[in-house]
């Protein structure tokens, strides 16, 4: 008379769930746990080195007040732009919104030499300067004061990128209600609407503070000593990848602690929001003509410097190359939209899984590690392709050349779609989840009908800066490529490897028009949408 | 065959942070009645009311649904199996669906019918491809309730539903609501923490307090026979005096009683231990009447106007207050004594 | 637009077909190198053309590609090895990734400093790492060679590159091989008083420097010189061939050696030793403005105008042995 419902039943679900959780985990962190199995054997002459002569501190110190800076300066950038664009209407508005994002289908290597170029005392500008006005337009002595602020202008769209969708999913209920207490637009702005997007934001500067760390082309360029380089010089130059394995090691306990900090503070604050959202969230609040005015000075100076200049040099460039341009370039070009385009595609499905998990999960620890997963992001691009091939060799599968690839890069990239699918999901509360299982709809069913429409605009945002990100990958690629693909991101590196930076400008002008078609398709799906 | 549609045997919570939320509750339910939790927040009533669903697990203890064991120690079957439908407090309506998409939600090929049935007692059938956010409070009510009846659940179960409402629609929904349960013989469980509205939906009331079930009756039996002070004060308006029995029969369950009020006697439901010679009797403020012919008197100390009647706070020799629903075309001044009449139908003693 | 769809619609196939394949043809090669694919492919073209066998590579940073076969082990589908700088050969020995080629052709036509002393690699292009100076202030009889620069005569004037490259990292190796640890670091450390401005992080940018006259004398590797000179003849910036009455202008190579996990050892070595042949030597250095390894063959007009030098005959191989007590040594002296 009684049926009893098998454990199956309970567990067929989360079964499922917790496989496949520990299976994305255990990839990701496998070539990282890789790292730490190198303290088997430690070369003593080179940790007394780079600990007698003070180095490792030295470098310490400069990766953090690096990426302090960087985080400092992308956090200002991002957020008042996000703002602006998101809050109020000024001239050009709707292309600002788009342009913002462009710089990041600039590497930030490039934009290293393209500035670095730009005010080394040979260069025409310096020239310009200091033959008419015997003013010395010299780099700054202390590299850092150059190296963040390049860094920053390269940065900085994640920080707007995420603000300006947190400012427009339904920001302005807040806003009014601060408005209608009695408080000013700016005292509104900082006391409810910043701590309201400040998962948001903090997911981004986690980005940018993580990127910071692992540089190792622009540092280079700009010849600032970092953590970074210290691997990479332990690995290159003192000859031992043992020593390189351990310094990464380090930096990813670092990344460990940071991504668990990010997760407390996450975790204490539940944003149990209401569950429905205002459809009137795209009015835009009227302004004067003088900060109208501002503003629009403002976004442009701000997308000279960090998109129209570059832009303006890398095409000059490549001008005097045009020669080079043949048929190939047709080929790594579409190589690089493959790779960009797999790559993306598998990143915005796991995260989209794994996000769903994580926010329904109960279980502390589960969470924290599928959060876990986002780690790709913290080891230096080559010390992450060394792992992954090891990997692949380790179970003697090098000849899958292209699944290396397409792996490597996901380990990597998970971190920038699932920060970003994370602060979507946040949005809305588990309650409609709960409803729609109530109303008898098993999960495949609930991905469709209800996470897939109220995520569709986000997963689209990940999507594009995946792919974005993915194209200018050069380290990983270059590694685990097969043979005979040539992406963009390699022939850049090919160029610049030997100092030939004018002749790396062709293929980087054909990665920032790569990194439009998706672009354009956004806009385009959001201009069919709002109309 | 029992006709049981919902059994909780002894059934145990834990959340894995806060602790304990839940000891011992154990009720039944069948088919076509409609049970009301109340209690103070933090009682474990949404608790319960989740456990049911199947949103969370149950550490001890079982709960059956139409005799099918459904949540236990080791078995959790999932909410989309159980044909138990949830209203949650904030609705949590579907943003990017109409009225009618929400409400048809529950649809696949083989389960469909005619919304109208439903939509057009909850008057909601003018409103249906509109968007969430672009209806009222009373509205987006209706249309999760039209959404869950739609899915042709064996249990409804509603979370607070009316919290969100004026006072005025509250009262109105939730009559209309039992006229509508009762004719289409749907089974629910509300968790609210409001009495009267428990009182007016329900064929049982659970009062909950300090993670335990206190009492489960119909609610004539809590308001007339609380098992504790704490179900008498949450029923309704009342106050405890102290008394002592003069004698008792415990075989007719009658008693005799010395009191501030004077002597009162009557009959008594619960089970009273002798050895004690200290009491407390509950009297409700109907349980004293106005009467300017007694010669009982107290001391009116505060009075509150309630449009057909005033409720006085009165003042006894002894010092304790009780007090007293006076019609409102009585108009005494607070200080003076007036003459009342006790009328006691039996006792509650504690 | 068609073109794209077109060429995306067969890469997709090809990838799906790379996904699984593994064997190459028979008679192909499979390179790996850490010379860029513009100063190999035409090469590679060139062989391919004459013998008809396939070669096909990939390219990388040299500590990569080590890594990459050491992790690769016997499953390794390489069979040779070029890379940049004899530091990055000879670690690839130290890692046992080289096989020993016994070949009479390659001895005779690559000098013995140019190659392992026991036949596991061979240089194939030279280049040498040494002063420049500005020509309107400076002339050549005011040079001497590298521990020159570190004199207070030359303060305010110097621009060097960074001490990350591997380039200075064999030079410095060379000075200790030359002078001893205590005379290398305190020639680097007068090199760092005498800096005009941070080092730089490529010689492009030092050669720059010099004809804008931030400085006034440099150290570049010669084949920078030549590509910016070939575009700018007029560029004030004339070369200097470091200590010639003494050891000689410091050299490094770039070179290749057979893997030890290549499956077809017998082609290999025959494409190694065509690449130190008459025909294969002019169009490999000439690619990089470099000068061939075997020195029956002339470098292109550009470079040979510059004149013979001699080479410091310390053979490269040491330079890897030494290079992690030069990088030490840099960091010493504070060269950064």
């Amino acid at each position: 008379m009684l049926n009893i419902n098998k454990i199956s039943d309970r567990f067929s679900g989360n079964f499922a769930k917790k496989l496949f959780v520990y299976l994305c985990v255990s990839i990701v962190l496998a070539p990282l746990l890789l790292n730490f199995t190198a303290f088997t054997h430690i070369d003593n002459d080179i940790w007394n080195h780079l600990i007698s002569e003070n180095i490792l501190w030295q470098l310490c110190k400069n990766s953090l007040i690096l990426c302090f800076s960087v985080a400092l300066l992308s956090l200002v950038l991002g957020v008042s732009l996000g703002a602006i664009v998101a809050f109020f209407d000024f001239p050009a508005r709707k292309y600002f919104e788009w342009l913002f994002i462009m710089p990041l289908s600039i590497p930030a290597y490039v934009f290293a030499f393209i500035y670095v170029g730009a005010f080394e005392y040979s260069s025409p500008i310096n020239s310009f300067f200091h033959q008419y006005f015997s003013f010395d337009l010299n780099p700054p002595k202390d590299a850092l004061y150059f190296t963040a602020p390049v860094l920053a202008l390269a940065f900085y769209p994640y920080v707007y990128l995420y603000s300006k969708n947190a400012f427009q999913r339904g920001m302005r209920k807040p806003l009014e209600n601060a408005r209608s207490l009695g408080l000013n637009p700016i005292q509104a702005f900082f006391r409810c609407l910043l701590p309201l997007a400040r998962p948001a934001i903090a997911g981004a500067l986690l980005l940018v503070i993580m990127e910071s760390l692992a540089d190792f082309g622009a540092v280079s360029i700009f010849n600032y000593d970092t953590f970074t380089t210290a691997i990479y010089k332990t690995w290159f130059s003192l000859q031992s990848i043992n020593g390189a394995a351990q310094l990464s090691s380090a930096l990813s306990i670092f990344a460990i602690l940071l991504i668990y900090l990010d997760f407390q503070k996450q975790n204490r604050k539940s944003f149990a929001s209401k569950s429905l959202v205002s459809k009137d969230q795209r009015k835009r609040f009227q302004i004067s003509k003088f900060w109208r005015i501002m503003f629009f000075v403002y976004a442009s100076i701000i997308i000279l410097i960090s998109f129209v200049f570059p832009m303006l040099q890398l095409l000059y460039w490549a001008a005097h190359h045009l020669q080079n341009i043949d048929y190939r370039y047709l080929h790594f070009l579409s190589q690089s939209a493959i790779i960009a385009t797999v790559a993306a595609t598998i990143c915005v499905g796991l995260s989209f899984l794994l996000v769903l998990i994580q926010v329904r999960s109960q279980n502390t620890k589960h969470k924290f590690l599928i959060r876990l997963s986002t780690l790709g992001y913290a080891l230096p691009g080559s010390i992450l392709a060394v792992g992954v091939y090891s990997l692949f060799a380790k179970f003697h599968l090098t000849h899958l050349a292209f699944t290396a690839l397409i792996t490597g890069l996901c380990i990597r990239f998970l971190s920038v779609s699932f920060n970003q699918l994370q602060g979507a999901r946040l949005q809305y509360s588990d309650r409609l989840s709960e409803a729609a299982q109530s109303l008898g709809k098993p999960v495949t069913q609930r991905l469709g009908l209800l996470h897939w429409p109220l995520l569709k605009n986000t997963l689209l945002t990940a999507f594009l800066l995946v792919f974005v990100d993915v194209a200018k990958e050069m380290p990983i690629t270059l590694m685990t490529r097969p043979f005979g693909w040539s992406p963009l991101s390699v022939r850049i590196y090919e160029m610049t490897a030997e100092g030939e930076w004018q002749k790396a400008a062709l293929p980087a002008v054909f990665l920032v028009l790569l990194s439009c078609l998706p672009i354009l398709f956004f806009i385009f799906y959001d201009r069919k949408k709002s109309t | 065959m029992s006709q049981n549609l919902l059994k909780i045997e002894n059934m145990c919570m834990h959340y894995p942070q806060i602790g304990k939320v839940l000891d011992n509750i154990s009720l039944e339910l069948k088919q076509g009645e409609v049970a009301s939790l109340l209690g103070s927040s933090a009682s474990g009533k949404t608790s319960l009311l989740r456990a049911i669903a199947g949103f969370e697990k149950v550490t001890s203890g079982k709960i059956y649904l139409s005799d099918k064991l459904v949540s236990s120690q080791d078995v959790l079957l999932n909410p989309e199996k159980r044909k138990v439908a949830f209203i949650f407090q904030d609705y949590a309506l579907f943003p990017h669906l109409t009225v009618k998409q929400n409400i048809e939600f529950s649809f696949s090929k083989k389960n469909q019918m005619d919304i109208m049935r439903f939509c057009k007692p909850l008057a909601i059938d003018n409103i249906l491809s509109r968007y969430p956010g672009e209806i009222s409070g009373g509205q987006q009510q209706r249309v999760a309730i039209a959404r869950a009846l739609v899915s042709k659940p064996d249990l409804l179960l509603l979370d607070e539903p009316f919290s969100n409402l004026d006072v005025n629609i509250k009262r109105q929904l939730s009559i209309e609501l039992r006229d509508f349960f009762k004719s289409e013989n749907v089974s629910a469980v509300m968790v609210t923490h409001d009495p009267n509205e428990a009182f007016a939906i329900s064929d049982w009331v659970g009062v909950l307090k300090d993670k335990e079930l206190v009492q489960w009756e119909s609610p004539y039996n809590i308001y007339h026979n609380p098992k504790t002070p704490f179900v008498a004060m949450l029923s309704g308006r009342g106050s405890l005096i102290s008394t002592q029995i003069e004698s008792i029969d415990f075989k007719n369950k009658t008693a005799s009683l010395n009191t501030p009020l004077g002597k009162i006697s009557g009959d008594y439901l619960q089970d009273i231990d002798a050895s004690r010679d200290n009491f407390k009797l509950l009297i409700r403020p109907d349980d004293l009447v106005h009467d300017d012919d007694s010669s009982f008197l107290a001391k009116v100390v505060n009075k509150t106007f309630f449009g057909a009647y005033y409720l006085y706070q009165l003042e006894l020799k002894s010092g304790d207050l009780v007090e007293s629903y006076i019609p409102s075309h009585h108009d005494h001044h607070i200080g003076s004594s007036i003459g009342f009449r006790v009328e006691v139908d039996h006792l509650v003693l504690f | 637009m068609i073109i794209i769809i077109i060429i995306m619609k067969k890469s997709l196939v090809t990838l799906f077909c790379l996904m699984f394949v593994s064997a190459p043809f028979a008679a192909e090669l499979t390179v790996y190198s850490a010379r860029g694919e513009h100063l190999i492919k035409p090469i590679f073209d060139q062989y391919t053309k004459k013998t008809g066998t396939k070669i096909r590579f990939t390219t990388g940073k040299a500590p990569m590609l080590l890594q990459k076969l050491v992790s690769e082990g016997k499953d390794s589908k390489a069979d040779l090895l070029i890379t940049v700088d004899a530091g990055n050969l000879w670690q690839a020995k130290q890692k046992g990734l080289f096989a020993s080629v016994d070949s009479p052709i390659l001895r005779t036509n690559i000098p013995a400093h140019l190659r392992d002393p026991a036949n596991y690699w061979f240089g194939l292009s030279l280049r040498a790492r040494t002063i420049i100076y500005n020509s309107t202030n400076l002339k050549a009889k005011d040079l001497v060679g590298y521990a020159d620069l570190a004199e207070p005569k030359w303060k305010n004037r110097l621009c060097l590159r960074t001490s990350k490259k591997v380039y200075n990292q064999s030079l410095v190796a060379m000075l200790i091989e030359d002078h001893g640890n205590k005379g290398a670091q305190k020639i680097v450390e007068g090199w760092i008083k005498n800096l005009a401005a941070p080092v730089f992080s490529n010689d492009s940018s030092v050669i720059n420097a010099l004809a804008a006259g931030q400085c006034d004398v440099g150290i570049v590797n010669t084949y920078y010189l030549a590509r910016i000179i070939s575009k700018n003849p007029k560029l004030p910036v004339k070369i200097f061939w470091a200590d010639q009455s003494t050891t000689g202008t410091h050299v490094n190579i770039s070179g290749a050696g057979v893997l030890n996990t290549s499956k077809n050892k017998i082609e290999a070595r025959k494409f190694l030793e065509w690449l130190s042949s008459q025909e294969a030597q002019g169009l490999f250095a000439d690619l990089n403005h470099e000068y061939p390894a075997n020195p029956v063959v002339s470098a292109n007009s550009l470079v040979k105008n510059w004149g013979v030098f001699k080479q410091n005959k310390l053979n490269v191989s040491s330079l890897g042995k030494k290079q992690k007590e030069a990088v030490m040594l840099m960091d010493r002296a504070q060269y950064k």
